[in-house]
C-alpha cells in the first residue's frame, strides 16, 4: 500500500476512536461486577410459579443466592465455576430462567466499568493533554527556533551573534536536564506553588510547563538545525535580494513550504512521549498523575486489583496507539521523501 | 562545566524558592534572615546528602550493564537481519515489543508472580534493555551502517579480491558502533531511572530524587542540598557520557584515517 494511504487509514482510526469517545457512556455495570476478557453478564430469574422436587446441591444454590431477591446479577466466570451443574439442571427445569445482559470484549475494571469503553474515553483525554503540551511546545519552539536560525543567524551584527550565543546556551542548559527530573520538578512547583485540587487542571498546569519549558527547547534545536541546513539552498537568498520582508520569508518559505513535515513528525513524537509520561507519573507507586479523570495511567493502576489479565490490556493499547503514531512518522517521511 | 552548574543552580533556584514559600518549621536557621537565605542559594553543603553514592552505584550498573547488553543483542540482531532475509520478521517483532512502555515489563512480571518481582536489579535491566525503545534504535541504525559501509568502493574491490568483507569494513563498523551507541546511553540512564521509581528495593538517583520531592509534599522538608546533589549528578553523567562520545568518534576517526 502506498505511504499516502497508509498515513490516512492510519489518522482515520484513531479520529475513529476520538469521535466515538464522545457517544461512550462512562457508566459502570450492574452491580459493579468484575469480568474476565470476552466475559458476559447474566440474569438469573427464580420462577416463583415453578414448585419442584430439588437436588441437594440445587437448594444449597437457591437458598444462598435468591433468600433475598428474585434475581440476581452472575458473570459468566461464577456462571460456569462451580456452581456450573447445579445453575445448569436449574435452567433446564425452567427454575431459573437465564438471561444475557451485557458482553465485555475485553472484559471490565474493578468497578464493573467495559474496559473497551474506557480506552476509547482514555485515549481521548490522553490526546486532549498531549495536544496541550504540543500546542505550547510547537508556538515557543518555533519562535526560538526561527529566532536562533534564521533571523539571529543571517548576515547579523556581533551583538546579535551573542544574542543568539546566550539563546543557545540556555537552550543546551535545559535540555542538559533528563526529561523527568524536569517533570518532578514541576509537579512539585505545581503542589507546592500552585495549589489546585483538580487533578485535570493540575495535569494540564504540568504538560503546559513541559511542553513549554522542554518540549519547546528540543524542538527549537531541531528546527534551527532545519533552517541552517535551509540556508545552504539559495531560495532564501534569492527572496531576499527581490526585497521579500524577512516576516514573508518567514511564513511563506519557511514555516508553510520547509516545516510543515518537521514540525507534524516532532508533534506526533511529542505525543507519544507524552502519553508514556502520563502512565509513568499517574502509576500508582509514583502517583503525582491524574486520579479521578480516565487516561491510560488511571486505567493502569486501576487494575492492580482484583489480580487478573485484564490490567495488561491498557498498557498494550497504549503501547499500540504509539505504534500507530510512529507508523503515521514513518509513513509520512517516506511520503515526503 | 557551565553546562552542568547552570542547569543544577537553576533547580536549586526553584526549589529554594519553594521551600522559601512553605512553611517548614522553626528549625531551619537559614530561612531567620534574608543574608542566610541567599548564601543558602550559592553554598551547597555536600555533607547534608545521604545514600547519593550507593543510588549513584546502583543506577551507574544497572545502565552500564543495560547498555552494554544492548549492544551486544543489538550487532547479533543487525547481524542476523543483515545475513538471513527470514530472521528479518521475527527480529522486527522484537523490535516492535520497545513500542510498549517501560511499566509494561514491570506489569507483565507482576502480573506473572503475583506481585513479587526478583531479583529486582536482574529484571530492571532485561525491562530497561527491551523495553526502552533504544536496542530497536540502536539495531535498526547498525543495519543501516552495515548497509553504507558495504556499498562503499573499497569494501566492493576487497570483495573482488576475495577478502572477507566483515573483516574490510570491521575498522569503520567499530567506529560507527560506538559512536550510535554513546549516543543513546543517556536514554538508558532515563529509562533506569524509571524503572527504578516502581521496583522497591533498587533505591537508586531516580528513587532518591522522587523521595525528597515526595518528603517536601508530604511533610514540608527542607530537601535543598539533597536535590542539587541528586540532580547535579545525574547532568554530570549526561555531560560526561557527551564528551566522551565526541572524544571517541575523533579519536576512532584519527585512527581510521592514518589506517
Amino acid at each position: 500500500m502506498e505511504s499516502k494511504y497508509k498515513v490516512v487509514l492510519l489518522s482515520i482510526i484513531l479520529i475513529t476512536i476520538v469521535i466515538a469517545s464522545f457517544f461512550v457512556e462512562e457508566r459502570v455495570n450492574m452491580e459493579g461486577r468484575f469480568v474476565q476478557p470476552f466475559g458476559s453478564l447474566y440474569s438469573l430469574i427464580k420462577d416463583e410459579s415453578i414448585h419442584i422436587k430439588l437436588s441437594s446441591k440445587e437448594k444449597r444454590f437457591i437458598n444462598k443466592n435468591f433468600s433475598k431477591k428474585n434475581t440476581i446479577i452472575i458473570n459468566s466466570k461464577d456462571l460456569f465455576g462451580k456452581s456450573r451443574k447445579a445453575v445448569a439442571s436449574l435452567i433446564e427445569k425452567d427454575v431459573l430462567n437465564k438471561k444475557r445482559v451485557s458482553f465485555h470484549m475485553l472484559g471490565t475494571d474493578n468497578q464493573g466499568r467495559d474496559i473497551v469503553k474506557m480506552l476509547i474515553v482514555a485515549t481521548r483525554n490522553n490526546l486532549i493533554l498531549s495536544l496541550i503540551a504540543v500546542f505550547f511546545s510547537i508556538i515557543l519552539g518555533m519562535f526560538i527556533g526561527i529566532l536562533q536560525g534564521y533571523i539571529l543567524n543571517r548576515d547579523t551584527t556581533p551583538y546579535h551573534q551573542k544574542i543568539r550565543y546566550v539563546f543557545s546556551f540556555l537552550i543546551n542548559s535545559i535540555t542538559s536536564v533528563p526529561m523527568l527530573v524536569w517533570l518532578l520538578i514541576i509537579v512539585l512547583f505545581n503542589e507546592m506553588v500552585i495549589d489546585v485540587d483538580n487533578d485535570f487542571i493540575k495535569t494540564v498546569c504540568t504538560f503546559i510547563f513541559l511542553g513549554s519549558f522542554y518540549y519547546a527547547s528540543i524542538l527549537s534545536q531541531t528546527i534551527e538545525a532545519h533552517i541552517i541546513s535551509l540556508k545552504e539552498l539559495e531560495f532564501l537568498s534569492t527572496s531576499e535580494i527581490m526585497g521579500l520582508s524577512k516576516i514573508k520569508i518567514i511564513f511563506n518559505h519557511i514555516i508553510k513550504t520547509n516545516l510543515g513535515g518537521l514540525l507534524l513528525s516532532q508533534s506526533l513524537m511529542i505525543i507519544i512521549q507524552m502519553i508514556m509520561l502520563e502512565i509513568t507519573i499517574s502509576f500508582e507507586y509514583i502517583d503525582f498523575g491524574l486520579e479521578s479523570t480516565i487516561s491510560y495511567g488511571t486505567l493502569i493502576t486501576g487494575m492492580f486489583k482484583p489480580h487478573s489479565s485484564n490490567m495488561m490490556i491498557p498498557i498494550i493499547f497504549a503501547g499500540i496507539v504509539c505504534s500507530i503514531l510512529k507508523l503515521i512518522i514513518s509513513n509520512n517521511k517516506r511520503m515526503n521523501a | 562545566m557551565l553546562l552542568i552548574a547552570v542547569p543544577a543552580f537553576f533547580i536549586r533556584f526553584i526549589i529554594w524558592i519553594i521551600t522559601i514559600s512553605i512553611d517548614t518549621g522553626s528549625n531551619i536557621a537559614w530561612k531567620s534572615t534574608t543574608l542566610l537565605k541567599w548564601r543558602k542559594l550559592f553554598t551547597p553543603d555536600i555533607l547534608s546528602q545521604d545514600g547519593l553514592l550507593d543510588g549513584l552505584y546502583i543506577t551507574v550498573s544497572i545502565t552500564l550493564t543495560a547498555w552494554l547488553i544492548c549492544i551486544f543483542i543489538a550487532i547479533i540482531l543487525s547481524f542476523l537481519s543483515y545475513n538471513y532475509s527470514y530472521l528479518r520478521v521475527p527480529v522486527s517483532i522484537l523490535m516492535w515489543l520497545s513500542n510498549f512502555h517501560l511499566l509494561f515489563g514491570f506489569l507483565f512480571l507482576y502480573f506473572k508472580w503475583e506481585g513479587e518481582v526478583t531479583p529486582e536489579w536482574l529484571w530492571a535491566t532485561v525491562i530497561v534493555i527491551f523495553l526502552n525503545g533504544s536496542l530497536s534504535g540502536m539495531t535498526k541504525k547498525f543495519i543501516e551502517q552495515i548497509n553504507e559501509t558495504f556499498s562503499q568502493k573499497y569494501i566492493l574491490f576487497a570483495i573482488s579480491q576475495g577478502i572477507n568483507k566483515w573483516k574490510a569494513g570491521r575498522n569503520e563498523l567499530i567506529v560507527k558502533f560506538i559512536y550510535n551507541a554513546l549516543e543513546l546511553l543517556p536514554f538508558f540512564l532515563i529509562s533506569t531511572i524509571i524503572v527504578e521509581l516502581v521496583f522497591g528495593e533498587l533505591v537508586g538517583l531516580g528513587k532518591i530524587l522522587l523521595m525528597y520531592i515526595n518528603q517536601i509534599i508530604n511533610y514540608n522538608y527542607d530537601r535543598v542540598d539533597e536535590i542539587f546533589f541528586t540532580v547535579f549528578l545525574l547532568i554530570t553523567i549526561i555531560r560526561l557520557v557527551k564528551i566522551f562520545s565526541i572524544w571517541i568518534e575523533s579519536r576512532m576517526n584519527i585512527n581510521l584515517a592514518s589506517k
